[in-house]
């Protein structure tokens, strides 16, 4: 069991919010292990994965694995929030990520329609580099899109997608970030 | 899979070799990635998707060939018996 230790303000260090412009998403049936939380208790081990994450081997591309799919999302618009669920002596929490991704292409429309029908591990990377994941084994994100054509006086075109995982808060991955190959 | 000169000091651990390098900032392609940048990435802790080979010591003049990652360890004096 991990120990409450003190809670240190900035101390001159930077604090940017929001998050960069790529999310690493990935089907639970891709995987070969999801990793869990280390077992071990030093200081913030008990929200950090234990290592890498590994991938099946990829039928569409012969000798490679499956990986995580790369996501581009417009700049300030990637958001995760992480809210408390549940009640007095039964508490726990859900996190909610959005991002918005542009345009009206074949591929976003048929990641959409796919994406919807799984359950997803997630990567997000926060303005300092740290990488927070959303979702875990049998507890993958749901995501679905939804698609604003804009009007041709002003709006957006694209897709809103809006992920949901319940987890008890911030997870940490440091582990290596395999890709699906190009 | 890897490049020829990067295959003489390192093997593949996985067939899972597009990456992203957080730790670096960047993505990695590990079937083209140059001597150096293998270097860099077996730095990084954590990082096992590539392993340095081990280095295999030519025959000594008893034959025997002598497989080793690390350097030999030097023997201990035996104390005189009394």
């Amino acid at each position: 069991m991990a120990t409450l230790t003190h809670l240190p303000g900035p101390q001159g260090k930077d604090n940017q919010p929001g998050l960069k412009g790529i999310v690493y998403i990935a089907p639970e049936e891709w995987f070969d292990k999801i990793a869990g939380f280390k077992t071990t208790s030093a200081p913030g081990d008990s929200v950090t994965i234990d290592g890498s994450h590994t991938f099946l081997p990829n039928p569409a591309t012969p000798g490679k694995n499956y990986g995580f799919l790369k996501a581009y999302a417009t700049q300030d618009t990637a958001q995760l929030k992480i809210d408390p669920t549940g009640e007095r002596d039964g508490r726990g929490a859900k996190a909610t990520l959005e991002f918005f991704n542009p345009g009206a292409g074949k591929e976003a429309a048929e990641f959409g329609r796919i994406i919807k029908n799984t359950t997803c591990i997630m990567l997000v990377k926060t303005p300092d580099g740290v990488v927070q994941q959303v979702g875990a084994e049998d507890l993958g994100a749901e995501i679905v899109g939804s698609y604003d054509s804009g009007k041709l006086s002003g709006g957006r075109r694209g897709t809103t997608f809006k992920a949901e995982a319940y987890q008890n808060g911030n997870q940490f991955y440091e582990g290596t970030i395999d890709l699906l190959p190009v | 899979m890897l490049r020829p000169e990067v295959a003489e000091l390192f093997e593949l651990t996985s067939r899972s070799t597009y990456v992203h390098m957080w730790q670096l900032g960047r993505d990695y392609d590990l079937t083209r990635i140059t001597l150096a940048q293998a270097e860099e990435l077996v730095a990084v802790p954590g990082f096992d998707r590539l392993r340095r080979k081990p280095v295999v010591v030519p025959e000594n003049s008893a034959g025997l060939a002598a497989v080793t990652t690390r350097p030999a360890r030097a023997k201990r004096k035996k104390k005189a018996s009394q």
